[in-house]
């Protein structure tokens, strides 16, 4: 069977309640084990002292028993009885008796139920035992331990003349008085032990409080923490070695870390934003002077040149293309950076059976494998919150760039399919690939490693990616070609026409 | 405490030690008066007081000598080892051959040198008459006292009874005070006691005295009389009776008498002690006893 477990308590009750029980417990214990020994000591010196008395007492009434003197065997007898225990520590005899060899008494110190010349009528079954014992006895000794009586301490001593038995000595010495003594030092340890436990319990609470606080504090901290907040770190007023201060030491040393940290991070991100920023203000100042140049160089011509007529419409057919490579750039630019939201409306995801050719077209005559793996049977129901343009806009730009990098031979795998509410595509090639420092800087407008490349391809793409709702991804080493994987969000079919409603009204 | 109940209290509690009051030293000009369980015991002041007294007047360093039987008092004297004693009436007149005791004084008590011999029982006693305490415990004080021995044996004689087999078990204790306690502490169920002794117990130990009652009481006897040694010097034997005599006449005599309860001494004639002769013969006659022989 199993015990359901006792209701978790918390430190402030345990430990107070912890070291009450136990103080309690020890206090009792030791009070105890001391109280046993103390009884056990007495008891001892009560059956020794009681024995000395019997001999004594044997001693002294020899003579008289000799003579038949009954009534100073009786005032020995009254003598011993009246004997305060307090005066001499001895026990208190609570019975005793003069009997003849044969069982007669000659005193008893009841002499009212126990009449002198009469044998001594036994009490009980024990008492006879005990009379039949003792008028054996040879020697003075305290009765075995099966024929003492509870509460009670017996003893015998025989009385001799020349060797030959005359008669005993019965003596009877009471426990009652240590009992008494031993209930009194139980009361006492009782009261100690209560009034011992009822301080540490005080005493335990103050600890605790004393204990659990800076716990409570901690605990707090940490849940400040957790929140993504920083408190204000709490180094302990005075540094201790004690194992609570460490901790909120060390807790207050993590805070402060976080926040150099969090610090950093941001100085960081800054820098970072400031150098991506540099880099595009310098491939915006590349792409803008590198058909400058040629620009100066025609008008230079034209201002020379200008009565030749031929001369003239082909510098300015030139000028012409310079400017609206420029004016294409900047359009491209614009474009991207406005974020042409209205072009959200939703789209099949049928949409990619029109890119394949568009792609094989970017191929022409090269010597280069496309393998086309457009698995649409899934998407049923499913939609994708874009313009197909878009989408074919990123296909087409992972492709020509894959086409770009190619060497002769080589392979381009497209693969597109659902998996749970996403659209996942991907463009493998067996291209040069790319190392970590160029995988960084791949999705920067203007970062190109071609000649002829603008760097806006792959910056678009990432820039719808984000848009949609969804995400571009390359894995690449140098040497083991590249593969790109999208992964767009894809939307129930009726959700598409709720929304189109919405958009709608 | 006053010094009687003190005095009452020492008799009561007398123990069975034989402490003499002075060591009996023989020697010229010395009085050493005997002392057995008719009076009382360890009562030093009363003792240094009275030897004071008896000293000043008879000329002779006076000494108590204390025994605890009229056996061992009656052995003193035999052998001169002392000049006087208190003893009881019944030693008094048994017979010595040749005699050498006198008959000084007797103590008046309550007017007259009588008293009488009590049989006492346990205060709760069922008994009604001395019939009722046959085949009982019986406490007697001395073999050679009148009141304490003599008397309760003659009694049962006279009832028609055997002393010897009447009572089922027999013991002395040597002192009456004693035999008030025994019969108190119901280890006797029956005990003789002078009537002297058992009326101061009543006086000073009432608790004591209250636990016992008097079952029947005998006729007068001869107070236990003073005694000389007849070899004492005529003279000394004068002034000694004398002195007692006189006790009553000064103040510091009536002091010393009131300790005792006592009126005075007076000079009695030894026919005081005849009855208690009387007593003795018949009894002795009829246990067919011929050790004991009177005068």
């Amino acid at each position: 069977m199993r015990f359901p477990r006792p209701p978790s308590l918390s430190l402030m009750t345990k430990v107070p309640l912890t070291v009450t029980v136990v103080v309690f417990a020890s206090a009792l214990l030791m009070g105890l084990m001391v109280i046993d020994r103390d009884w056990k000591r007495q008891k001892a010196t009560l059956e020794t002292q009681t024995l000395t008395l019997a001999r004594a007492t044997a001693a002294a009434g020899r003579m008289h028993i000799v003579n038949g003197d009954v009534w100073a065997l009786y005032r020995i007898l009254r003598q011993i009885r009246e004997r305060s225990p307090a005066d001499d520590g001895l026990a208190p005899v609570v019975e005793a008796a003069f009997l003849k060899a044969d069982g007669t008494i000659l005193a008893h110190s009841d002499p009212g139920n126990n009449p002198v010349g009469l044998r001594l009528k036994p009490s009980d079954r024990l008492g006879a035992a005990r009379l039949q014992y003792a008028l054996k006895a040879e020697t003075a000794q305290l009765l075995p331990d099966e024929l003492q009586s509870q509460g009670y301490i017996d003893a015998v001593a025989p009385i001799n003349v020349d060797g030959v038995p005359v008669g005993l000595l019965l003596l009877r010495g009471s426990t009652i008085g240590l009992a008494a003594q031993i209930k009194r030092d139980a009361a006492v340890v009782l009261t100690f032990a209560l009034g011992l436990a009822l301080l540490m319990s005080v005493f335990g609470t103050i600890m605790s409080r004393r204990m659990v606080r800076p716990l409570q504090e901690l605990a707090a901290g940490l849940d400040a923490v957790g929140r993504g907040e920083l408190p204000v770190s709490r180094h302990p007023r005075r540094p201790g070695r004690d194992e609570i201060q460490q901790l909120k030491r060390h807790f207050g040393n993590m805070v402060d870390e976080l926040a150099e940290k969090k610090n950093l991070e941001r100085e960081l991100a800054q820098s970072e934003r400031m150098a991506g920023l540099g880099r595009f203000a310098a491939g915006l100042a590349h792409e803008v002077n590198n058909p400058l140049a040629g620009m100066l160089n025609c008008v230079n011509i034209l201002s020379r040149r200008a009565d030749e007529p031929e001369l003239v419409r082909k510098y300015v057919s030139l000028l012409e293309t310079g400017l609206r490579n420029i004016s294409t750039t900047m359009q491209a630019l614009l474009g991207e950076l406005r974020g042409d939201k209205t072009a959200t409306t939703e789209c099949k995801a049928g949409c990619l059976q029109d890119i394949e050719a568009m792609v094989r077209s970017e191929i022409g005559d090269r010597p280069i494998t496309l393998e086309w793996n457009a698995d649409m049977s899934d998407f049923q129901g499913f939609a994708v919150r874009c313009t197909c343009p878009h989408i074919n806009q990123m296909v087409l730009n992972l492709a020509t760039n894959a086409i770009a990098v190619m060497p002769e031979g080589g392979k381009i795998i497209f693969s597109s399919r659902r998996t749970g509410e996403s659209l996942i595509i991907e463009m493998q090639d067996t291209g040069p690939g790319m190392d970590a420092a160029t995988i960084g800087k791949l999705f920067e407008p203007f970062y190109t490693s071609r000649p002829d490349g603008t760097g806006l391809g792959l910056w678009i793409t990432y820039r719808i990616a984000q848009r949609m709702g969804g995400n571009i991804r390359v894995n690449s080493k140098p040497g083991e070609g590249a593969r790109f994987i999208i992964t767009l969000p894809l939307v129930r079919a009726r959700d598409i026409e709720s929304d189109g409603n919405a958009h709608a009204a | 405490m006053d010094r009687r109940s003190f005095l009452v209290t020492s008799l009561a509690a007398s123990g069975s030690s034989v402490i003499p009051l002075s060591p009996a030293i023989a020697g010229s000009g010395e009085l050493r008066i005997g002392l057995t369980a008719v009076v009382v015991r360890e009562y030093a002041r009363f003792f240094r007081d009275f030897r004071r007294y008896l000293g000043l007047r008879t000329g002779r360093a006076v000494t108590f000598v204390q025994r605890r039987t009229y056996a061992d008092i009656m052995d003193l004297l035999s052998r001169r080892e002392l000049e006087a004693a208190w003893i009881c009436g019944y030693p008094y007149i048994q017979k010595r051959d040749p005699e050498y005791l006198s008959l000084l004084v007797a103590p008046i008590y309550r007017g007259a040198p009588l008293y009488r011999s009590y049989v006492i029982t346990p205060s709760d006693s069922a008994a009604r008459s001395i019939d009722d305490l046959r085949g009982k415990v019986f406490a007697y004080s001395d073999p050679d006292s009148n009141s304490g021995y003599l008397v309760p044996r003659a009694t049962v004689a006279d009832a028609g009874y055997d002393p010897e087999s009447f009572f089922r078990f027999t013991f002395f204790t040597y002192n009456h005070a004693e035999t008030v306690a025994a019969v108190a502490d119901r280890v006797a169920d029956g005990g003789a006691v002078d009537s002297y002794v058992y009326d101061l117990v009543t006086k000073y130990e009432t608790q004591l005295a209250r636990r016992t009652r008097v079952l029947a009481s005998s006729r007068t006897y001869g107070f236990p009389p003073i005694v000389v040694h007849n070899s004492l010097e005529p003279d000394v034997v004068e002034r000694l009776r004398a002195t007692l005599v006189g006790m009553s006449d000064d103040r510091e005599g009536k002091e010393l008498l009131g300790q005792l309860d006592l009126d005075g001494f007076k000079v009695v004639k030894p026919s005081l002690y005849d009855s208690i002769r009387d007593l003795a013969t018949r009894l002795a006659a009829r246990s067919g006893n011929r050790e004991v022989v009177t005068k």
